[in-house]
């Protein structure tokens, strides 16, 4: 075991999420703002309970778009003792080590996307995004590559797709029987903004983009935020809603680094690295967990985290996920039945947020509140957000205070 | 089938201190890739530090251009016409430095000639080109590990 000192330590006591559309023809740090306000009203503390943020763009500066600067800016906070910006599933993990630490007491998390100009056609027509495009650095690929063919970050995962199913002698169906799973959750969820279901066959006429990567492969670029309120277990008892604790986390990195060029083999990328982090700190195992959600940015991504965490062998998820399959709902069900897999229908149905939307949807399934939505089993959740090669963050959280 | 072409011709190609060695090889018809001048170790993309010792001394030796691929995918120039031609973009693993992937596009073939783990050969590319270009190597020829 390695050391886990913030286990049960820290909790999300708020969330706030803005509706995801299509073309809302809002900033960033509008968006950003609108979901910081609903975050804060949800916890029930105003703007002076703040003292912590953590904000997002890849950008070092703390400022544009919805940087931490700009967040307490345009919310007016008066003075925070941390700041930083995140992204992907780190901007989460940031956040729950500074109140750890002692650095704040009670941070903000701000995540803002927007369907980007480099994302479609018809994104690029758009002169308020190409406008937008040209202010401030907000993530993408954190700096050209070396050799710079690689257009769009889509061609290295299908090249690795490709990789993929020659080493394992498999097919697509992995990916596509994720793309069904994700879709039917989001044909229940009237957020999504996606909300027709799909069959494996859909997913297999669907358009080829980079082969092997067709378009149901891909999340749904959208405008959209997330925002969380993080604070102390022990402050957490005194706020109104029921707390959602951390128990445990871990980021990975190897020493490829960012670049897409030099990936190392497919069971040392970086995936496994912050899994293998994470089960090395948590009480709880694979076995444990409720609700599972892996990062769907593209759906190699999701089959990584899935035989990362040690849910199936390498090259095993699609037969995994045909043992795994509910015909009735057309979804996966881990654990022999138990475990749902990215309710809410991630990005690829409800919409392209890094992930941030997978943080909400598991805090508001393990406090209970999602109607008809909610899952019968709620008491832990297994987040694993990122990509490949950089970055990924893997969070264990749980219902309730844990004493 | 499809036709493979190959890039189009890039806007720009930034050279800077650390890649240069890299674009002049591939101008003059050759692949060189950066090694450590202290340990030997090569190493892709370039970088100030060796990844293995440390060393911030490097060399760039040429090398045979032959190689093997490690993987790739195809794309459509333009993606409403499915028939139209396509690209190939994919990862080499040079014959001297089998750990390492070049980005390059593969030429000079038909789409059902790519297979994963064939040997490829270098391709001299006129000036301006922005990536290594490499073909299917004749089947004699050994193409990486």
């Amino acid at each position: 075991m390695a050391r886990n000192p913030l286990k049960d330590q820290v909790a999300v006591v708020g969330v706030g999420s803005t509706a995801y559309g299509r073309d809302q023809q809002r900033s960033l740090l509008s968006l950003g703002v609108e979901a910081a306000l609903k975050a804060m009203a949800d916890a029930g503390i105003d703007r002076r309970g703040i003292d912590g943020i953590c904000g997002s763009g890849m950008s070092p500066l703390a400022v544009g778009n919805a940087g931490f600067l700009s967040v307490q800016g345009a919310l007016g906070i008066e003075k925070v003792t941390w700041g930083k910006n995140g992204w992907l599933g780190s901007a989460f993990v940031f956040a729950v080590e500074a109140v750890f630490s002692g650095l704040c007491d009670t941070c903000l998390v701000v995540q803002s996307y927007r369907r980007e100009v480099n994302m479609s056609r018809s994104a690029a027509r758009d002169p308020f995004r190409l406008r937008a495009s040209r202010f401030g650095e907000t993530g993408g690929m954190g700096g050209r590559d070396f050799a710079r063919r690689w257009l769009h970050s889509g061609e290295p995962y299908a090249a690795w797709m490709k990789r993929y199913m020659h080493d394992y002698g498999v097919g697509k169906d992995a990916f596509g029987l994720m793309a069904v799973n994700n879709r039917s959750h989001g044909a229940r969820n009237p957020d999504a903004v996606i909300q027709r279901a799909i069959t494996l066959d859909d997913y297999h006429a669907s358009r080829m983009v980079w082969e092997p990567m067709q378009m149901l492969d891909m999340d749904i670029p959208v405008d959209g935020a997330e925002a969380f309120v993080i604070t102390t277990a022990e402050r957490a008892r005194d706020l109104r809603q029921k707390p959602v604790t951390v128990h445990a986390m871990s980021l990975g990195g190897t020493r490829v680094g960012e670049f897409y060029e030099n990936t190392l083999p497919w069971t040392e990328n970086a995936f496994w690295v912050a899994m293998e982090g994470l089960w090395a700190r948590s009480d709880l195992t694979r076995t444990d967990v409720d609700l599972f959600y892996p990062y769907d940015g593209y759906t190699i991504d999701a089959v990584a985290v899935v035989e990362a965490a040690g849910f199936c062998k390498p090259g095993e998820a699609g037969d995994y996920f045909r043992d795994c399959w509910d015909r009735r709902e057309n979804i996966l069900r881990l654990n022999g039945g138990r475990t749902l897999v990215t309710t809410g229908g991630g990005g690829l149905a409800h919409g392209r947020s890094g992930g941030s939307n997978l943080y909400a949807e598991a805090v508001r399934q393990l406090r209970g509140s999602q109607g008809e939505r909610q899952a019968r089993h709620a008491d832990s959740a297994l987040i694993t957000i990122g990509s490949m090669y950089h970055d990924p963050s893997a969070v264990l959280l749980r219902a309730g205070e844990r004493r | 089938m499809r036709d493979v072409v190959p890039f189009s011709p890039p806007a720009e190609v930034d050279f800077d201190a650390g890649t240069r060695p890299y674009w002049e090889a591939l101008r003059e018809g050759a692949l060189s890739i950066q090694r450590c001048a202290h340990c030997h170790a090569f190493r892709t993309p370039p970088s100030r530090y060796c990844p293995h010792c440390r060393s911030t001394e490097d060399e760039w030796p040429r090398l045979s251009g032959r190689a093997r691929l490690y993987t790739y995918t195809i794309v459509a120039l333009d993606r409403r016409d499915a028939e139209g031609p396509v690209y190939v973009a994919g990862l080499a693993c040079p014959e001297e430095a089998p750990d390492t992937k070049v980005f390059c596009n593969i030429v000079d073939c038909t789409l059902d000639q790519i297979v994963i783990d064939m040997p490829l050969e270098l391709v001299a590319t006129e000036a301006g080109t922005d990536a290594a270009r490499f073909r299917p190597a004749p089947a004699t020829a050994q193409g990486g590990r």
